[in-house]
């Protein structure tokens, strides 16, 4: 359409610019999801390296990544933490909502920045705050604390997401509710959380995967015994490559793929973009 | 109050050297994002709906894979003599002994761009969204090609979504361990890896708490540096 309208010929220079962003955004694309696309074709690899392309094919990594005792025992303990996770984000997350989008405090804003804070500070920097601090109360590192950890850098998706909703909830709903002798626990559970639960479900999909895929804080919030996955990955890959590692990483795409389209479904791509915007 | 472990650090030039490592790896890796980042959500703004999503799914699909995953789809392209790069080009015939990429500073620097990309594209595309298509209509109007409506209209009008993204790409970038400590290799040392291994291998639990703070002031000193710049060279974006 832009085209079209031009009535002047374009010059040399416009040529050049165009092809050269051109390029640039085939490679930023490729670059975006090759690796993916070669982590998910690797897994059926049959050789015992990482050869490109593959000589032959097979699942051997997958009944290898089955057998492995470390990584079995590590997955069932990440999906445990995910599920307290987001059953304590939930708790937490869906009642500091209310006040944040409707009180008319003060310190309101104050409060909404310091509960979304975390998403800002980098990760390592929260691990270790962390670590310190279970370290001055002279906790020892144990399941319940890697599940807090989990919960202070989740628990913001929870908040936001549930507050995207609540934003768009008319308040005469409510009282139109309540007029007609509805109760307080009635109104929320028929007025309210029907409107709400996309927001909470979608705060809970991406809150799990987070949890579920968390390194950084795990890294410095997790004792030797208790490893989750993504730690035991880091370890099967520190210092080499383990194919094994493709098996497990093709079901974590997956994983993420299907976040991706339930967050889609709950709450429209836009929103999704941004908070993705502030996933670190 | 014990400032030894603080005092330890600000004398010894070797920390000077490893935060000079840092901070280069921060700001190159957010000039790659921009310099990749800017032709995608340019690219964004032009399509129809249809290939937006397309688009969006891209962008945002790794930004919800674990960071061990994608490092570990690098190591698969940029890894070894065996590694889908190296060959390629032995294949291509452009280079006759196979080059090392993995575990050196461009590794990291590939790793980081991809990771961080969707962190400079969003914040772009929330402002190319919002430009006024009637400014670069007036534009080429007046008579200006295509490229000189590009640098002089839709470029400085983005510059905010720019800095945004800066910031955004290079704090991640700069206190990132995942993907220095795997496509870096062992041996590879910038604050956030030195860190790790300060506190989990040595035990050296205060300096692991000088380095770390250090760490998050001087990132944070980085970006209001940045704000106070944009402010000063943007005074419409205030």
């Amino acid at each position: 359409m832009d085209e079209v309208k031009r009535p002047r010929g374009t010059g040399t220079a416009d040529w050049a610019l165009r092809l050269a962003l051109a390029i640039l955004c085939v490679t930023a694309l490729l670059g975006l999801i090759l690796p993916s696309i070669l982590v998910v074709i690797s897994s059926f690899n049959a050789s015992d390296f990482l050869t490109f392309p593959p000589q032959g094919w097979s699942t051997r990594w997958y009944v290898a990544m089955a057998q492995n005792w470390e990584v079995r025992k590590s997955a069932l303990l990440s999906f445990r933490v995910a599920l307290v996770v987001v059953g304590v984000d939930i708790l937490l997350g869906v009642p500091a909502a209310f006040p944040l989008v409707r009180s008319r405090l003060r310190g309101a804003n104050l409060i909404k920045s310091f509960l979304l804070s975390p998403l800002m500070l980098p990760g390592i920097v929260i691990g270790i705050g962390l670590l310190f601090f279970y370290m001055v109360l002279g906790l020892s590192l144990s399941f319940p604390l890697l599940a807090a950890s989990h919960v202070v850098v989740t628990l913001p998706f929870v908040i936001s997401m549930t507050s995207a909703r609540l934003v768009t909830l008319n308040v005469a709903l409510e009282e139109a509710a309540s007029g007609l002798g509805a109760s307080q626990a009635q109104t929320f559970f028929h007025v309210i959380l029907p409107h709400l639960w996309p927001g909470i479900a979608a705060g809970a999909a991406f809150a799990f995967l987070l949890s579920f895929d968390n390194f950084t804080v795990s890294l410095f919030t997790a004792s030797d015994r208790l490893r989750p996955l993504p730690i035991v990955l880091f370890y099967l890959l520190r210092y080499d490559i383990n194919p094994l590692v493709g098996a497990v990483s093709t079901l974590e795409i997956g994983l993420a793929l299907v976040t991706l389209l339930v967050g889609t479904r709950l709450l429209g791509l836009g929103r999704v973009a941004q908070l993705g915007r502030r996933m670190g | 109050m014990d400032v030894q472990p603080l005092r330890g650090v600000l004398v010894d030039p070797f920390y000077y050297r490893i935060f000079l490592r840092t901070l280069y790896m921060g700001i190159a890796a957010t000039v790659l994002c921009l310099v990749f980042g800017y032709p995608v959500a340019y690219l964004f703004t032009r399509v129809g709906a249809g290939a937006r999503k397309v688009l969006l799914v891209m962008i945002l699909a790794p930004l919800l894979t674990n960071a061990i995953v994608r490092a570990f789809g690098w190591m698969i392209i940029l890894g070894g003599r065996k590694g889908l790069l190296n060959n390629a080009l032995l294949t291509l015939g452009l280079i006759h002994e196979p080059v090392k990429i993995l575990y050196t500073m461009p590794a990291v620097l590939i790793g980081l761009t991809q990771i961080q990309l969707p962190f400079m594209v969003l914040p772009i595309i929330a402002m190319l969204e919002n430009q006024d298509q009637t400014l670069r209509d007036a534009a080429e109007g007046l008579g200006a090609t295509w490229s000189q409506t590009f640098f002089h209209v839709t470029l400085p009008l983005s510059l905010p979504g720019v800095l945004t993204g800066s910031a955004l790409v290079f704090v991640i970038s700069y206190t990132n361990f995942a993907v220095p400590a795997l496509l870096g290799g062992g041996s590879f040392a910038v604050i956030p890896t030195y860190i790790f291994e300060q506190i989990s291998a040595l035990l050296e639990w205060s300096r692991g708490a000088v380095l770390s703070s250090l760490l998050l002031l001087t990132a944070l000193a980085t970006v209001w540096i940045f704000n106070r710049l944009s402010a000063a060279l943007l005074p419409w974006t205030k």
